[in-house]
């Protein structure tokens, strides 16, 4: 009983809770572990930022969230547990998980020109996420999906309504994608690199639609992206992924300026600024791995500058451990830093 | 220290060393498009994807050119190595018109000018070891020399881009898109060019990487002398690498001079905006946001751009006269490096949208 009552009152200032997430894929080479047992939390309303490089497992930990791997095709295994307002997403039915997906928790992609279909008109596809939901009757849809395009900042929603996604520039695109996912009034939406395929002009409007969009609906957002700068004008807390686990957590203001992991440390000090004139930027040497194996110490030891070759790193698996008010770090020896 | 070819404004308040002549000096670039439509082919409109472009890059430099997508850095790359036809302007490479050389007299030259491209991925063939790569261009201009010399001219050249000599029997499968982005960099280097076009080189790879080829591109330059033109659309890149800087919107130059006058003295609205757009990686320096330049809109067609100046559309600033008058590349601030803009100021200035 004890037990129970904790996690009431943890699922009330806890939207979506992740535990021991891991995603394995059978390939021809051998098991490949994408996501290593990560866990983390996402409160109502803040956005939450997922930065790591390609292969970190950023997109793929989503789509395991979102039961969106499909097990046949790909070649999945998932295991861990997550929690979406107290359900247990992993326990529902195909049925369940389709009227929470498009509904409380939306997704917007990165591509803007593959993520649509092509011979069916923008605001048809819009308005198909409310009438799958049974939110909006048909007869009022067309104005419902108009009176979103207004609020995204589409012009002339009446004549781009019934437009293709080929008449749209990819800036538009992601205006509707917007539009779609705000669509059902959602408690979570989930963008992955969703400005990555744009201009940096059009990157900022985007992003400060999204801003204002969240603020407006008080939606949570979980925003992947690689981009240090995007999470850091965005995001009120962050999650530094890498093989597959996450190196580091905490407070934006915390993680991406006293950070306490070599990895976030290492990738902050490689980043050319514009402020700052260097000759050589310092470099993490080596690359990222490829997970076959997945290590049995940390991920990052063979790149890292700290580790010096020490037994613990190699052997053992770090924790999460809390090195500063909400903030943490999965490294052995973070004091040293 | 002098300086003649354009544009002269730029040679003030620069201290940097350099020699007296450029190695390209390109001006009044213009490179268009037909648009057909129909069964006959007929050219409907003309894109103008390069309009008027003149810049030089000078020995040992780096020149680097930034825009959108669609403002026409790339084109005007592939103008400059040829590998497109050039409508009109002219091209002088070491002292030598390539702008209307024909296919045969232009491979001397492309000797002295390698292009190296964005994606690692598709631009090495998956069937040629890493060794016949790198000694395909020595074999095409008789430099691979015997067996013995060729090998080791591969084996230097992959030592010279940070990797091993054993790397030579491998395949580019075998490798990361940083490691196949130095085998591309040693596959240009191998005829000893004075000229690398490097068009997005590090757009494609991991961020941890992109510094280390970004320190490889300086180091060859250092020790080899050579001169880039570096294409990219991440600003703090070539803020890094770039010794000049030109701003591109819309087949246009509209701001070019030294990276520090450029990045911190912009007088053209567009690169104001641009600036502005990027987001920093620190929280506590990130700008109010504000105070950020938000553009409204989006670039306009390039088969149909606006009138006069082509960034009005998009401008906070715009008064009727940038609606007639397409603005020069002038310095008229007189601060040392010109922007093409009727209203130039040294701040944003206006009310941003």
């Amino acid at each position: 009983m004890k037990e129970q009552a904790a996690s009431t009152s943890q699922s009330e200032q806890t939207l979506l809770s992740v535990r021991d997430l891991a995603v394995d894929f059978e390939l021809e080479g051998g098991v490949l572990r994408a996501v290593d047992r990560i866990s983390y939390d996402v409160r109502p309303g803040e956005i939450v930022g997922i930065v790591g490089e390609s292969g970190s497992g950023k997109s793929v930990s989503v789509l395991a969230v979102l039961r969106l791997l499909n097990v046949y095709t790909t070649g999945a295994s998932v295991t861990g547990e997550v929690l979406f307002e107290g359900r247990d997403l992993f326990a529902l039915t195909a049925k369940e998980m389709r009227e929470i997906r498009g509904k409380d928790i939306t997704l917007i992609f990165q591509d803007p020109s593959s993520s649509w279909h092509p011979v069916l008109g923008v605001g048809r596809q819009v308005a198909e996420v409310s009438l799958a939901h049974r939110t909006m009757e048909s007869g009022r849809v067309r104005q419902h999906v108009e009176g979103l395009f207004e609020s995204v900042g589409i012009p002339n929603p009446r004549v781009r309504y019934e437009q293709y996604p080929h008449e749209y520039s990819g800036g538009m695109k992601q205006r509707a994608m917007i539009a779609m996912a705000i669509a059902n009034k959602p408690k979570l939406v989930i963008a992955d690199e969703p400005t990555t395929a744009l201009d940096v002009t059009i990157q900022s409007q985007v992003l400060e639609l999204l801003r204002n969009v969240t603020a407006d609906t008080g939606a949570a957002l979980i925003l992947i992206s690689h981009d240090i700068g995007v999470i850091a004008e965005m995001a009120d807390r962050v999650i530094v992924m890498y093989g597959g686990r996450v190196m580091e957590e905490g407070r934006v203001e915390q993680v991406l300026v006293s950070s306490r992991h070599p990895y976030t440390k290492g990738l902050l000090a490689s980043l050319p600024q514009i402020d700052k004139t260097m000759s050589r930027l310092p470099t993490i040497p080596g690359a990222p791995p490829q997970m076959f194996q997945a290590s049995a110490g940390c991920p990052f030891e063979p790149r890292c500058g700290l580790s010096n070759d020490r037994d613990l790193c190699r052997e053992q698996r770090p924790s999460l451990r809390q090195c500063g008010e909400d903030q943490f770090s999965a490294c052995h020896f973070f004091e040293e830093l | 220290m002098e300086r003649s070819s354009y544009p002269s404004e730029v040679v003030n308040g620069d201290s940097r060393p350099r020699s007296s002549s450029p190695l390209l000096t390109v001006k009044d670039l213009t490179k268009t498009f037909p648009v057909r439509k129909g069964v006959l082919g007929r050219a409907a409109a003309v894109i103008q994807a390069v309009t008027d472009v003149s810049f030089s890059i000078f020995p040992g430099q780096t020149l680097g050119l930034v825009g959108e997508s669609g403002s026409g850095k790339s084109t005007t790359a592939l103008c400059i190595t040829r590998l497109l036809e050039v409508t009109s302007g002219s091209i002088v490479f070491e002292g030598q018109e390539l702008a209307d050389l024909s296919r045969r007299n232009m491979r001397p030259i492309r000797r002295n000018m390698q292009i190296v491209f964005q994606d690692p991925y598709s631009s090495l063939d998956p069937r040629m070891t890493v060794k016949e790569i790198i000694a395909e261009p020595l074999r095409v201009y008789g430099a691979y020399g015997g067996r013995g010399q060729g090998e080791r001219k591969v084996h230097e050249l992959l030592e010279k881009v940070g990797m091993n000599a054993s790397d030579a029997a491998r395949f580019p499968h075998e490798f990361s898109g940083g490691q196949r982005q130095r085998i591309s960099i040693a596959r240009a280097l191998a005829l000893e060019p004075r000229l690398l076009v490097l068009d997005e080189p590090v757009s494609a790879l991991d961020v941890s990487v992109q510094a280390q080829v970004t320190n490889l591109l300086r180091d060859l330059q250092d020790a080899m002398g050579l001169a880039y033109l570096f294409i990219a659309h991440d600003l703090a890149v070539v803020h890094h690498v770039s010794d000049w800087i030109a701003v591109m919107y819309l087949g246009r130059i509209v701001e070019y001079g030294s990276v520090d006058q450029v990045f911190s003295e912009p007088t053209h609205p567009y690169t104001q905006a641009l600036l502005s757009a990027i987001p920093n990686a620190d929280p506590t320096k990130a700008d109010d946001l504000d105070e950020k330049i938000i553009l409204s809109g989006e670039v306009p067609d390039p088969a149909d751009p606006p009138s006069g100046c082509r960034f009005r559309t998009r401008c906070w600033k715009a008064e009727p006269i940038c609606a007639e008058v397409s603005p020069e590349l002038v310095d008229t601030l007189g601060i040392g490096h010109p922007s093409a803009c009727h209203f130039p100021e040294l701040h944003a200035g206006g009310v941003h949208q």
